[in-house]
């Protein structure tokens, strides 16, 4: 008898845990997959759709590679003059961090939880290293989050994702991300974070690629690999141009 | 169907209008039509506020400034304006000075607080030349205008610094310009000038053109020319040596600003023929103030962003 109650508790047991798991699983698919930039190309909208557990928030971040950001920092010397001053570097920062949701981060983050805090801007502090050739760096990463969101490569928005209806247990999302035309080539990856009570109970992620295509690729492939040959070729049509628009106007003036 | 008006910049990394790039280009090339300046100083802040990154914004100006010179040059030519054999000194001069001002600013930046010292000394030289200009060619424009007995008949005394120019060794005749001087001067104020134009970062027509003005005594429409053919030869060099070394240089929005830029040259030449010399002078030192005062504002306001990217002007 004991062993039949054992069996039943057991298989009770392992019906609800995956029940919860079945519930507790996103899925995203990301389009374009391949962003293409072209003559053209002034930025574009990244559409996210998928499902996750139907009582989680969505939070979608566009996130670039890490890269090491070689700068200066700005101080006043004399107490009257603002000048460049310390080197300083930031490594580990991604290139690019856009940060969506269906309500306000604040909000989200102010319900509790650690997770929602490491997934707006001011998460990255903590994966970001700062180096500097002089004295302290207090302020330096808020500054730096100020100068990326000024350039637009760093932004939280909220209300760009919205709700489809709920069945077991899931709900369906669709987030469309306004991409920066301010973007270079490169590997990018579109993350889905499904968030309950300020906790990430579920992850979706998935690469997008973006690449120069035609005329720019052209020019790019020019500057980079024969950048001598570019730079001449650059001066001698600059030259051209000048003397072609020259004789226009000796023509319209000899007349 | 609407016309597309945004352009992708492969080297800057970022889309631009078309027409607010036209616009510049024609604004500055205007300028550096009338006043014989390149304009780098005017063009490479309105780049960067334009979501161009610094670097990219100086070279890919040094690339437009080559086809706005040439149809300055050619403008100013066509106007027999353009002295060569003073213009081809001042390049040789300037080319040396530079090379040695990139050594210079080197050992500076060793020392550290180089760029306090370049935009102090940025500030003080446009303040000390643009007020000069300003109140030098204010006095001539009275005396010009409504006061004729003050041209009173007599032999003029010339100046120490006139006498000491005719001392000098090599004399040779320019003619163009109207003046005998000394070979030495054009190639030695060559230098200088290139040297701080090296350390300051800076094509060098604000510092060529008043002393092609006050130092070489050519007269303004000359200078004008003049200056526009040497810069032209500066910033062909710059412009290769910054798509070789730092691919920096983007062409496409060179050639987009190149554009409105030598037709805006051509348009200056036409009107600045149409202004007398003083005029000129009293346009390019308020020019040159408005500058000075722009500079002096960054230097003592705080800065939106206390951090900046390596490189640019």
């Amino acid at each position: 008898m004991k062993i039949g109650h054992f069996i039943l508790f057991a298989a009770f047991c392992l019906f609800t845990v995956s029940t919860a798991a079945a519930q507790d699983v996103a899925r995203m698919t990301a389009e374009p997959q391949a962003i293409n930039i072209g003559a053209l190309y002034n930025g574009t909208t990244l559409t996210a759709k998928g499902s996750l557990p139907a009582d989680s928030e969505a939070i979608v971040r566009f996130m670039g590679t890490s890269c090491e950001l070689h700068m200066k920092q700005r101080g006043k010397v004399g107490g009257i003059v603002w000048m460049n001053l310390d080197s300083i570097t930031f490594k580990g920062a991604p290139s690019v961090c856009l940060v969506s949701s269906a309500v306000d981060l604040k909000r989200l983050e102010a319900n509790g939880g650690a997770s929602i805090r490491i997934l707006r801007l001011s998460g990255l502090k903590g994966s970001v290293l700062i180096e500097t050739s002089g004295g302290g760096h207090e302020d330096a990463f808020e500054e730096f989050l100020k100068l990326k969101q000024k350039e637009g490569l760093y932004r939280e928005m909220f209300g760009n994702i919205s709700y489809g209806s709920a069945s077991e247990g899931q709900k369906t999302f669709l987030a469309e991300v306004p991409i920066p035309s301010r973007l270079s080539p490169g590997a990018y990856m579109v993350e889905l974070d499904a968030v309950r009570n300020g906790e990430v109970i579920a992850r979706a992620e998935q690469p997008v690629t973006v690449k120069l295509v035609g005329f720019p690729a052209l020019l790019a492939g020019l500057a980079f690999g024969h950048s001598a040959l570019y730079g001449i070729l650059a001066t001698i049509i600059a030259l051209l141009a000048g003397l072609a628009i020259g004789l226009v106007f000796q023509g319209r003036g000899s007349h | 169907m609407s016309i597309p008006l945004h352009l992708y910049l492969p080297i800057a990394g970022n889309s631009v209008n078309m027409l607010v790039i036209l616009g510049l280009g024609g604004g500055v090339g205007l300028l550096s039509g009338i006043f014989g300046v390149g304009g780098g100083f005017l063009m490479t802040p309105l780049l960067i506020m334009f979501g161009i990154p610094p670097t990219v914004a100086a070279a890919s100006d040094s690339n437009q400034i080559v086809g706005a010179s040439t149809s300055g040059t050619l403008a100013h030519f066509r106007l027999g304006n353009v002295d060569f054999k003073m213009g081809l000194l001042l390049l040789a001069g300037g080319v040396a000075g530079g090379t040695v001002g990139v050594q210079i600013i080197k050992v500076l930046r060793q020392l550290g607080n180089a760029d306090f010292l370049i935009n102090v000394s940025y500030v003080l030289m446009l303040g000390i030349i643009g007020s000069y200009m300003f109140a030098e060619s204010l006095q001539s424009l009275r005396k010009t205008q409504g006061r004729p007995h003050a041209h009173a008949p007599g032999v003029k005394k010339e100046s120490l610094y006139g006498r000491a120019v005719k001392i000098l060794p090599w004399q040779m005749e320019f003619k163009r310009s109207g003046v005998r001087l000394s070979v030495l001067m054009p190639l030695v104020l060559g230098v200088l000038v290139g040297i701080l134009a090296a350390i300051m970062g800076v094509g060098g027509g604000f510092i060529m053109v008043p002393v092609m003005v006050y130092m070489l005594r050519m007269p303004m429409h000359v200078v004008v020319g003049t200056s526009l053919f040497q810069i032209l030869f500066t910033c062909m060099n710059v412009t290769i040596m910054q798509a070789w070394r730092n691919h920096t240089v983007d062409f496409i929005l060179a050639l987009v600003l190149l554009i409105g830029s030598s037709i805006g040259a051509q348009l200056g030449a036409k009107l600045g023929k149409k202004l007398r010399g003083d005029q000129l002078k009293i346009l390019l030192a308020s020019l040159v103030l408005v500058v000075m005062v722009k500079m002096l504002y960054e230097l003592l306001a705080r800065p939106e962003v206390l951090l900046a990217y390596v490189g640019g002007h």
